[in-house]
């Protein structure tokens, strides 16, 4: 009973902790999009705008809700959000979610896989490399990979697509699935390929060396040699506890940095035209569109969060020091033995 | 003969170990023979660099990559052999329970699959090295316990593997004076219960006097003597174990204390307290009601284990914490640290030169880029104590002469010089602005045997010379004896008893301190094994 209850305080406190998040990302992302210069107009009347005369103006103005103060503004927003109607697409003419989500399965799913492709990938190679650290293949994988992570990832995009898709024929260059192939999941899944790649190499080394460097400091502890003096081999000494260890901080720098892989996401899928998020994302923001901009920076918000909060359990679940109940209760008990 | 080496557990014939740096190559162990004998206990003393941790690694076989046998034979029974090590904080895995990691070492060797079996070998385990409630803590995390309950715990996993022989490297160096007397008849019992044969690796000669049967004394990576620890102890041959004998500071004669009534006072901590928050409700009493004063020309002492509040105690008189009540004057009016008044600018300046500090770990407490020269000429130029450059550097020419260190070392870096050297920089640079008070926060902890015995004479030396006072922060109790005119007893965050340094190792009051003075190691086989004894009569 103590211990549900518990439970349920906890996920009381987390949900807290999201919402207020949410929340405020959103007062931010409001204000700060309406500060930045420009004219929200173009972005639904195109040239006209600019003809406008004055009463036409004021009445565009009214029509988008783009009259009275700031807070009005966003209260009228934040009263349709929790109904669900994030408003109209100036750009696109229709609502903000109909116009989204097709195109957030698309980009969910290349920038999930390749996140856990990026997360998986980089830790077997920061393993191999402690593991043989010194040796010749740590000190090729440290130089290949700095140069492949220098690499930038429009260049490596359009080169691969001028080595698999121009030359050998081999994989398409653009979009995200066959003309009229949409619900063949072979075609989609060729059409992934390319840009998988680029996301995935373009992050690898990054978290590859710093796995690397966290496990070679571990390796150093002394508890590694009480193991080995057991007589456990360097690899089972490997997987059984460094690895486990380094886990809490490397799945931290993981859920920080969610939206590293998800940005690259948006340059990739310029390059190849995939219809994703990333390109309404920058449009939104070029030209005003916002309504569509508050919707993806929420989306964002929420990913990354709940990355955060997913992260941060499966890091108390291994280290329990990081519970902070465990803290607390573990200084009281110091505390009374001192007094 | 051959009787006699039947009885042998682990042989080593003329070993040398080679480790390669990238500059040089330094040979670590130099044609070594050593033998182990069947439930003896055998301890390998020597100061750090001696080697003596490579030849337990040897035996190992878990010698660093850099590191290579270059010639010897090692006859070990390698699959009866278990290792304890140094440091009982980071040689379990912190995110691992106890009893987890015990089944791992249980597993190790034995063939037991069943779950219970094992649990319940582990628990035997933990009874076997007196961990009290050990159904409780088979379920806890390393950290939730104390240093000494997780050597014991490491102990425990090492008695997992069913070991004949125990390889144990400093077990209690990083351990409280009280807390490794325990550990010490804890380990001589399992001698006896386990028939073990032991080889016990330290620095410290008064650790091993009760247990050992037989020391060897090693000297940059050969053994210079190897005998009965009667006879090492008693009758030394060899004339570096006779070196260390004589650092010993029960050795060394006494030293002349300066009587300090009807002096003027220096310092006075009157009820001073300074805690540190931890959680919300929770506060560690770091130093609860502490009151002292220190009179010119005196050395006074605090001694204390680890976590009694020493440390806290000097930060709060260097003006580095502010305490939560109670106040610290300095020269009779002088207000250093309150909890209402503000020093003003001229105080600190005044007090800046007058009061200087000489930190633990000569290493840390001067700038690896800065010369010797640099180091000391800092405070000098602070102070604008000299007019012309040319009388600086004749003052610190005479500074260097002080703590005996050669003027030419002057320009070099201070990456260049040992430990003893750069101990005595540091020495130098605060004695350099004339101090009336000097505050030294375990200044020996980082140094050996020979090297403390030097730099406490040079301490005792300059005091005196340069008319200051010294409060001396340490938990060897032998140096502190040898050194201190008066002697302060922490414990938890409480001065628990003063006075003069005849009363207290004599004729100590406080229960606290009785027992601190018993567990204090003394380089006496007599002694030592007489204490022992009583300790496992007790258990």
């Amino acid at each position: 009973m103590n211990k549900r209850k518990k439970l349920l305080i906890l996920i009381a406190k987390k949900m807290l902790v999201f919402f207020v998040s949410i929340f405020a990302l959103s007062i931010i992302a409001f204000s700060m999009s309406r500060i930045a210069p420009g004219d929200p107009l173009v972005s639904y009347y195109g040239d006209r705008a600019e003809r406008m005369n004055t009463e036409e103006r004021e009445h565009a103005i009214h029509r988008l809700g783009l009259d009275g103060t700031l807070t009005d503004q966003y209260v009228a927003w934040f009263k349709g959000a929790i109904k669900g109607d994030f408003g109209e697409s100036f750009k696109y003419k229709e609502n903000v979610l109909t116009v989204i989500a097709g195109r957030l399965v698309n980009t969910l799913l290349l920038g999930g896989i390749g996140f856990l492709l990026t997360f998986f990938l980089a830790l077997l190679l920061g393993i191999l490399c402690a593991l043989h650290e010194g040796d010749w293949l740590d000190t090729l994988l440290c130089k290949v990979g700095t140069i492949t992570s220098c690499i930038p990832e429009f260049w490596l995009s359009l080169v691969l697509i001028l080595i698999f898709s121009v030359t050998f024929h081999l994989l398409p260059s653009s979009g995200a699935f066959g003309l009229g192939e949409a619900d063949s999941i072979l075609s989609r899944i060729r059409h992934m390929i390319l840009p998988m790649v680029v996301i995935v190499l373009s992050h690898l080394w990054y978290y590859a060396y710093l796995i690397r460097n966290k496990l070679i400091d571990e390796k150093r502890k002394e508890y590694v040699l009480m193991s080995k003096s057991m007589g456990l081999t360097n690899r089972q000494v490997m997987w059984r506890h460094c690895v486990r260890n380094i886990m809490p901080a490397f799945i931290s720098i993981m859920a920080i940095s969610l939206n590293h892989v998800l940005e690259g996401t948006y340059i990739v899928e310029m390059v190849y035209s995939y219809p994703g998020i990333g390109t309404l994302s920058f449009e939104s923001a070029k030209y005003h569109d916002y309504n569509m901009l508050m919707v993806l920076v929420i989306i964002m918000g929420v990913v990354v969060i709940l990355g955060n909060i997913i992260g941060q359990i499966i890091s108390e679940n291994i280290d329990h020091r990081m519970k902070e109940e465990a803290i607390i209760e573990d200084a009281e008990v110091v505390a009374s033995e001192k007094i | 003969m051959t009787n006699a080496r039947d009885n042998l557990v682990i042989d080593i014939e003329n070993l040398s170990v080679e480790i390669k740096t990238e500059t040089e190559k330094i040979n670590a162990i130099r044609n070594l023979s050593l033998s182990l004998r069947q439930g003896e206990i055998l301890a390998i003393v020597g100061e750090s660099g001696s080697g003596k941790t490579m030849v337990c690694r040897s035996i190992m076989e878990l010698l660093p990559k850099s590191a290579k046998v270059t010639s010897g034979v090692i006859k070990a029974p390698k699959n009866e052999m278990a290792m304890v090590f140094q440091n009982p904080m980071t040689s379990l895995d912190p995110t691992m329970t106890i009893g987890k990691q015990l089944s791992y070492a249980i597993k190790s060797r034995n063939k037991i699959k069943d779950k219970t079996e094992i649990k319940n070998r582990a628990i035997e385990l933990l009874k076997l090295v007196q961990i009290d409630r050990a159904e409780e803590r088979y379920n806890q995390y390393p950290w939730q316990l104390s240093g000494g309950m997780r050597q014991r715990c490491v102990l425990a996993m090492a008695l997992g593997l069913e070991p004949k022989v125990l390889l144990a490297d400093e077990p209690t160096t990083a351990l409280d004076v009280t807390v490794q007397a325990s550990i010490l008849g804890l380990i001589s019992s399992l001698r006896e219960k386990l028939g073990l044969s032991i080889l016990f690796i330290t620095h410290d000669l008064g650790v091993v006097a009760g247990i050992a049967d037989r020391v060897a004394i090693m000297k940059a990576g050969s053994v210079v003597e190897c005998d009965t620890t009667e006879n090492v102890y008693h009758s030394p041959k060899h004339e570096y174990t006779k070196e260390l004998m004589n650092s010993l500071p029960s050795n060394a004669g006494e030293f002349e204390v300066k009587s300090v009534e009807n002096v003027e006072t220096v310092l006075q901590v009157k009820d001073l307290s300074h805690y540190f928050k931890l959680g919300r409700k929770s506060y560690i009493r770091a130093a609860n009601n502490v009151s002292f004063d220190i009179k010119h020309g005196e050395i006074f002492s605090i001694v204390g284990e680890s976590g009694s509040g020493k440390s806290t105690l000097a930060r709060c008189i260097l003006n580095m914490y502010k305490p939560n009540s109670g106040e610290i004057i300095y020269d009779e009016n002088v207000v250093l640290a309150s909890d209402k008044v503000k020093m003003s600018r001229e105080d600190k300046r005044k007090v800046s030169a007058e009061i200087r500090v000489i930190s633990q770990d000569s290493d840390t407490a001067l700038n690896p880029h800065m010369t010797v020269r640099q180091v000391i000429e800092e405070p000098l130029l602070l102070h604008h104590m000299f007019k012309t450059k040319a009388e600086m550097y004749a003052y610190m020419e005479e500074l260097l002469d002080d703590v005996e260190l050669p003027r030419t070392l002057m320009d070099q870096p201070v990456t260049m010089l040992s430990g003893g050297q750069r101990q005595r920089v540091s020495i130098a640079r605060a004695f350099g602005s004339k101090p009336k008070l000097l505050i030294a926060d375990e200044p020996l902890a980082s140094l050996d045997v020979t090297m403390q015995m030097q730099i406490v004479k040079l301490f005792a030396h300059l005091i005196k010379e340069h008319d200051t006072s010294m409060l001396f922060i340490a938990h060897d109790l032998s140096m502190v004896r040898f050194l201190s005119t008066r002697v302060g007893v922490m414990y938890k965050g409480e001065l628990v008893e003063v006075g003069t340094t005849e009363e207290i190792f004599n004729n100590p009051k406080h229960e606290y301190t009785k027992k601190l003075i018993a567990a204090m190691p003394i380089p006496d086989p007599d002694i030592e094994r007489e204490k022992i004894r009583l300790f496992k009569e007790r258990v």
